[in-house]
């Protein structure tokens, strides 16, 4: 740019302006990090944990089976956090530790899948539906109102119920949590398609898709070229917000028995056995699992806090 | 001579924002006589909006402040008073209008509810006489059917239509003073000017003193007596309305009015511009703040805030070099022309 | 607005027959017939599983199975609305709707408030009379777990639900939107970032663990460590209810109701107070409420008349929205405390992959949400004028 007074003005692209704004939210950076170390952690963790007592897995910590006895030489298989069980063990003598860290896989896998099914379909149909108006615009939206009426919780209770039973479904969705994340990814497009397809709707007028089309650029290049890059920003924010929802639907299903089957580990499973177990006084499998998916899941929601307002163009510096 | 009616001194009101203290109104003082037209115009950011709403009060803790001046209005300081003696002042005896017509009425009342709770807040009326003087505040602005679009919400109207009811809402109480903060910019050219001609005929009538605040030279040369330019929180120049348009003594004014398109002259004339954008409010210049964007500035403008004085034959300006810069800008003017 | 409304039924009714095919066909592909589980049971009778097999048809194919539900599902077995009076009564409401809508077009917020009102007190006698008179028993099918007919079953839990959950939105309306206004109006006040870091946190945390925590805490913990029951942790009454006064009967419903309601609330509350914050905050800084300082109004006047009203508007869909939410946090919640509702219904026969019941409990709960979010569309329009009900 221009030279003026000395001062030479730099000229200040989109991402520059977003990573300055995304660093001041300094909830948004830690709560980026934390989830970071979470997702390293979860994928590392069939390193050096045994959930479910496995006699031959790569366990750093020592192994429960051989440490039963209390101190007093009584035999027990639950166990107080100490030294060596830093979370303690559970009614059936499994590590806490292990099992909470193993425990973030399905709420990732979950978090993950079910967002990105959720961006590219709600992209795609919403795209479609802004921007071929008519028949197009009004089947993909009547589609789209169908699954939006659709009670969310009581199908995926009854579906996580028959997932084992149903015939159709592949081996692999069964029971564990690829097949609660397809589940969520397929009934929660429904909100993101609609705020794509208003997007599609003003953006479609602009000069910009004019220009392009006088440049002779098909429909397809239009729409995924020009206009797409336009909507990211609600786009990548509505997806942060599924992902928490996910993660905590996921949980939910798990705590009441219908979502990731045992003996793979979920903090909302978890949280169930503990909760079984609290009034007795054995707090530490309710209190570890609920931690980390509260931690997981306002990490995320801050995360998708700090990137609103760090994607919102409109926003001017004064807004704190 | 006759009592100011208005009198501002040393106004300064400042901002505290995360990039530091805004000096958007930077001691300013003027006087407002009975029923005086009086313009400020200036660039958006120069304070003009802030100036009004100090006078008005309505400048909000904590972001903004009023650290300085008074405001003398019949004997008494308006920035000193109690915020219950200042709401009588406000809508009653110093009414404001804003600029856009179609946010600044509420979606949800009535444009008669909002007009008769005006009434009724400042005179001494029982509903159905406050529901008459509103019929005819409405007539006064010239919307049709007035008595029955009482009932109407404001996005049943247009937006000239909507600036109508809202001079209507100033004018309703008798103002002695009306503050028009860019009442037409919002508006289609066309609109401007009826509103305008709308405006100048009911505070002539009436014998309202306005002040009415805008960045556009053109409404300004129909509508006011004097006009004081405002530039980065100051007044920059003063005087009646040939004062400034025919003899502009500071080079803002001038690089202003060469800005303007001028239907008087030939239509190969270059429109000037002013060079570089006005300075942050945050890090004034020493000296003179129009310094930077300058043509005429010296070592004195570096290091003296020039004064608002009177020139002789003239208007007042804040300017070092008024006297040596006339034949220079004269001649500039033809130059660029 | 009767046309509207009537719009939405329709729209409503075809989002529900949807979600029946979807459900029955998933009930059909999971490999097994509903019988499969009632032969393990030695107590049943060879004849009585012939006569389910006549009844439902489950020796008919997929789409005739359907079929057959769908039409005993929405065939009354006993049916009468009460002779002639509820047919004046409806006939009534009917022609107030058709009328006001054609003959009152007034935009006046006093004529449409009366306007609205009068339509809701003659709808409200309609639907009194009809219900005080009409007989109407729906054949649902009979549980396989042999508790009898599932209709009479959800009847009973609605009442219970509806209790819990009207309590829950009670709760998170009348703490949250008054939280939210006056965090906008102290923005950046210590309450202000204490309210904001409550609910996101609330926000952030799955209903089952603010169920859960409150049960162990407010409930187990506190009476073991002070001795003092103030709470209880499960049902809806105490066993010895009967034999209570009316004041002790309140009482012990209050203790009951507390722990769930205030779980299912916790989350609603956290995002109504955000949302209501945030849409005050649009509203104060919006130019028609400088115009109403600039007139003169007294600052309460400002915020009570000028401000909440337009601040409202918004926060009517996202409760809207949320009924959705109240009705599946209701599901899970009732499930932790034992609560003897609709949500509880639905756990159960989905355990026991009882057929009519998980039918019969998907369709009510899909019928629930469609009716509320009508009532939440009208009320929308009543408090904005721009509405229009096209």
């Amino acid at each position: 740019m221009e030279e003026f007074e000395g001062m030479a003005v730099e000229p200040v692209t989109q991402w520059q302006l977003f990573s300055t704004r995304l660093r001041r939210h300094r909830l948004a950076m830690v709560s980026g990090v934390i989830l970071l170390l979470i997702g390293l952690i979860a994928l590392a963790a069939p390193l050096f944990t045994c959930p479910n007592n496995e006699p031959e897995c790569g366990r750093l910590l020592p192994h429960p089976t051989d440490q039963l006895a209390e101190p007093d030489g009584r035999l027990a298989t639950t166990i107080a956090p100490r030294g060596d069980y830093p979370f303690g063990t559970d009614e059936v003598g499994r590590d806490v530790l292990s099992r909470v860290v193993h425990g973030g896989r399905a709420s990732l896998i979950v978090g993950v899948v079910t967002g990105l099914m959720v961006a590219i379909m709600g992209s795609i149909v919403g795209a479609f539906a802004g921007y071929y108006p008519g028949a197009i615009d009004q089947g993909l939206m009547r589609f789209t109102d169908l699954i939006l009426g659709l009670p969310l919780l009581p199908v995926a209770i009854v579906v996580g119920r028959l997932l084992p039973e149903l015939t159709f479904v592949p081996e692999f969705m069964t029971s564990g949590p690829w097949g609660i994340a397809i589940l969520l990814g397929s009934l929660l497009w429904g909100g993101l398609a609609r705020i794509v397809r208003a997007e599609f709707l003003s953006l479609r007028e602009k000069e910009f898709v004019e220009a392009a089309r006088a440049a002779g650029a098909n429909d397809r290049r239009i729409i995924f070229r020009h206009i797409l890059p336009n909507a990211m920003s609600p786009i990548i924010v509505q997806t942060t917000l599924i992902v928490g929802a996910a993660i905590i639907i996921e949980a939910a299903l798990s705590f009441l028995g219908f979502g990731v089957r045992p003996p793979t580990p979920t903090w909302g499973g978890m949280a169930a056995a503990g909760a079984g177990i609290a009034p007795r006084g054995l707090w530490w499998e309710l209190a570890f699992s609920a931690s980390a998916l509260i931690i997981t899941v306002l990490s995320v929601n801050f995360l998708g806090d700090g990137l609103r307002d760090a994607l919102d163009p409109t926003q001017t510096i004064e807004r704190k | 001579m006759t009592e100011p009616l208005l009198s501002v001194k040393d106004l300064r009101t400042y901002f505290s924002t995360e990039e530091g203290i805004v000096r958007a109104v930077d001691g300013i003082s003027f006087d407002l006589m009975p029923g005086e037209r009086l313009g400020v115009v200036g660039e958006s950011g120069s304070g003009k909006s802030v100036t009004a709403m100090s006078i008005m009060r309505l400048v909000e803790p904590p972001a903004g402040e009023i650290v300085t001046g008074t405001v003398t209005y019949h004997g008494r300081n308006l920035l000193a008073i109690t915020e219950d003696e200042m709401r009588a002042v406000r809508g009653g005896q110093i009414a404001m209008i804003f600029q856009d017509p179609m946010t600044s009425l509420n979606p949800v009342y009535t444009v008669g509810d909002q007009l008769i709770e005006t009434i009724m807040l400042h005179q001494d009326v029982n509903k159905r006489d406050a529901r008459n003087v509103a019929a005819q505040a409405l007539s006064d602005v010239q919307i049709p059917n007035a008595a029955d679009r009482l009932d109407d919400y404001p996005h049943q109207f247009s937006g000239g239509m909507r600036q109508r009811v809202m001079i209507a809402m100033g004018l309703s109480c008798n103002p002695e003073v009306l503050i028009a903060d860019e009442p037409t910019t919002a508006l289609d050219v066309t609109t401007q000017a009826q509103i305008m001609d709308l405006m100048l005929r009911l505070a002539a009538d009436r014998g309202t003193a306005v002040i009415l605040i805008t960045h556009d030279l053109g409404v300004v040369a129909g509508f006011c007596d004097n006009v004081q330019v405002m530039y980065a929180g100051g007044i920059v120049e003063r005087g009646s309305n040939d004062d400034i348009f025919y003899r502009p003594q500071h080079p803002y004014t001038w690089g202003l009015l060469g800005s303007m398109t001028r239907l008087d002259e030939e239509q190969q004339v270059r429109l000037h511009s002013i060079r570089g954008a006005p300075p942050s409010v945050i890090d004034l210049p020493d000296g003179c703040r129009f310094r930077p964007r300058c043509d005429f500035a010296t070592d004195r403008c570096a290091q003296e805030l020039p004064l608002l004085r009177k020139i002789e034959g003239r208007g007042e300006v804040a300017c070092h070099h008024a006297e040596e810069l006339d034949l220079e800008i004269t001649r500039a003017v033809g130059a660029a022309g | 607005m009767f046309a509207y409304v009537i719009r939405r039924l329709v729209y409503g009714a075809v989002t529900l027959l949807a979600l029946s095919m979807v459900v029955f066909w998933l009930l059909q592909k999971t490999g097994a017939s509903p019988l499969d589980r009632l032969k393990l049971n030695p107590r049943i009778q060879p004849d009585y599983l012939a006569s389910l097999t006549e009844r439902y048809g489950l020796d008919k194919s997929g789409p005739e199975q359907y079929w057959i539900w769908l039409k005993r599902f929405v065939t009354p077995r006993e049916a009468s609305i009460g002779g002639l009076p509820s047919i004046l009564a409806i006939s009534a409401g009917v022609a107030y709707s058709v009328l006001a809508s054609r003959f009152i077009k007034s935009r006046q917020f006093a004529v449409r408030i009366a306007k609205i009102g009068a339509g809701v007190l003659i709808w409200g006698f309609v639907l009194f009379t009809v219900w005080n008179r009409m007989n109407i028993v729906l054949d649902w099918g009979d549980s396989f777990r042999g508790d009898g007919p599932v209709f009479e079953d959800i009847t009973l839990a609605a009442g219970a639900s509806f209790r819990l959950g009207m309590t829950a939105l009670f709760l998170a309306v009348m703490i949250g939107i008054p939280l939210g206004i006056y965090q906008a109006t102290k923005q950046y006040s210590f309450f202000d970032q204490l309210g904001t870091t409550f609910s996101f946190v609330a926000f952030s945390t799955p209903i089952f663990i603010i169920g859960v925590f409150l049960q162990l805490g407010l409930g187990l913990y506190l009476e073991r460590w002070t001795g003092v029951k103030l709470f209880y942790v499960a049902g809806m009454t105490s066993s010895s209810y009967e034999s209570f006064t009316t004041l002790q009967r309140a009482g012990d419903i209050l203790q009951h109701l507390a722990l769930p309601a205030i779980s299912i609330a916790a989350i609603s509350l956290a995002g109504y107070s955000r949302f209501q914050r945030a849409s005050m905050l649009e509203v104060l800084h919006s130019d028609y409420l400088r115009t109403a300082k600039a007139k003169g109004l007294p600052r309460r006047r400002v915020i009570l008349k000028h401000a909440l009203r337009n601040a409202m508007i918004p926060i009517v869909t996202l409760i809207s929205l949320d009924i959705a939410s109240i009705i599946g946090g209701a599901i899970i919640t009732e499930s932790i405390f034992g609560w003897p509702g609709v949500g509880r219904l639905y756990i159960d026969a989905i355990n026991a992959v009882d057929y009519p019941a998980i039918m019969a409990v998907v369709m009510a709960i899909g019928a629930g949400i469609v009716v509320m979010n009508i009532v939440a569309d009208i009320l929308y329009g009543v408090l904005d004028p721009r509405v229009r009900y096209e």
